[in-house]
């Protein structure tokens, strides 16, 4: 099974992730997606605790935790692909074993 | 006649022979402008459709971008964390007083209320056989009335 993640989702993901890191509200966090030709698929996140970034295994690591926590999915059967296209923006296929 | 036979023979000869020649020339003389843009749409689709292959999995190709599929790191545990909801604090502080509340009230209005315990008459003064046995005989008639009532009702 496939399953489509777009922008939104990914950012969903993103701040989940983060709200659990950091103990704060999911709707409290602010999450800033980046494409850069060099590294990739990058994001920035903005808590009450402070500044920091993610790359893609964190991207990919919360988008896992997500799944797990939102929709009883097992993190070790999922593999997820980042992508980016100038259409689409950032995306995830994550493939379910 | 016969010389103009000879003469038409000739000619048919050689517009014969001068024919693919000239179709060979009007294919050289369109030749380098197809070929220049067979070259172009190569270059082109070169560009576009190029794939570079920078780490393991990651494919970028012109505008486009994918990073391979990976699995999440071990920091992921299997077993799911219970979201924490914005007003976790609160609640549970909302849930403490409240409860709270509800055992104090609970506990007044079963003071106020209940029949046992041996305040018939006066304070309370250590265990009594006699308040039991009162408490006993209470529980029995209620329990009678209650019967009483529903069978008059069926």
């Amino acid at each position: 099974m496939e399953i489509l993640f777009n922008e939104q989702d990914i950012i969903d993901s993103i701040s989940v992730y983060a709200a659990e890191r950091d103990h704060v509200a999911p709707q409290s966090v602010q999450v800033q997606l980046e494409y850069n030709v060099n590294f990739g698929i990058a994001a920035k996140v903005v808590t009450f605790s402070g500044e920091w970034g993610c790359n893609e295994q964190d991207i990919i690591d919360s988008i896992a935790t997500y799944l797990r926590d939102y929709h009883q999915f097992q993190p070790d059967r999922l593999m997820i692909e980042l992508g980016y296209d100038e259409d689409e923006g950032i995306t995830a296929s994550i493939l379910v074993n | 006649m016969n010389k103009a036979i000879k003469s038409m023979m000739s000619l048919m000869l050689l517009v014969s022979i001068m024919m693919p020649v000239t179709a060979e020339a009007e294919r050289i003389s369109n030749g380098p402008s197809t070929v220049e843009q067979t070259e172009t749409t190569d270059e082109n689709s070169i560009d576009e459709n190029s794939t570079h292959i920078n780490r393991a999995g990651v494919r970028r190709s012109g505008s486009s971008y994918r990073s391979g599929y990976r699995a999440p790191s071990g920091n992921v545990r299997r077993t799911p964390t219970t979201p924490q909801s914005p007003n976790t604090t609160t609640r549970s502080g909302g849930g403490f007083w409240r409860g709270a509340a509800l055992f104090g009230a609970g506990s007044l209005f079963g003071s106020m209320f209940h029949p046992f315990g041996g305040y018939y008459g006066g304070g309370y003064s250590g265990f009594s056989f006699m308040g039991l046995l009162l408490d006993i005989l209470l529980i029995v008639v209620i329990v009678s009335i209650i019967k009483r009532i529903f069978r008059r009702r069926y």
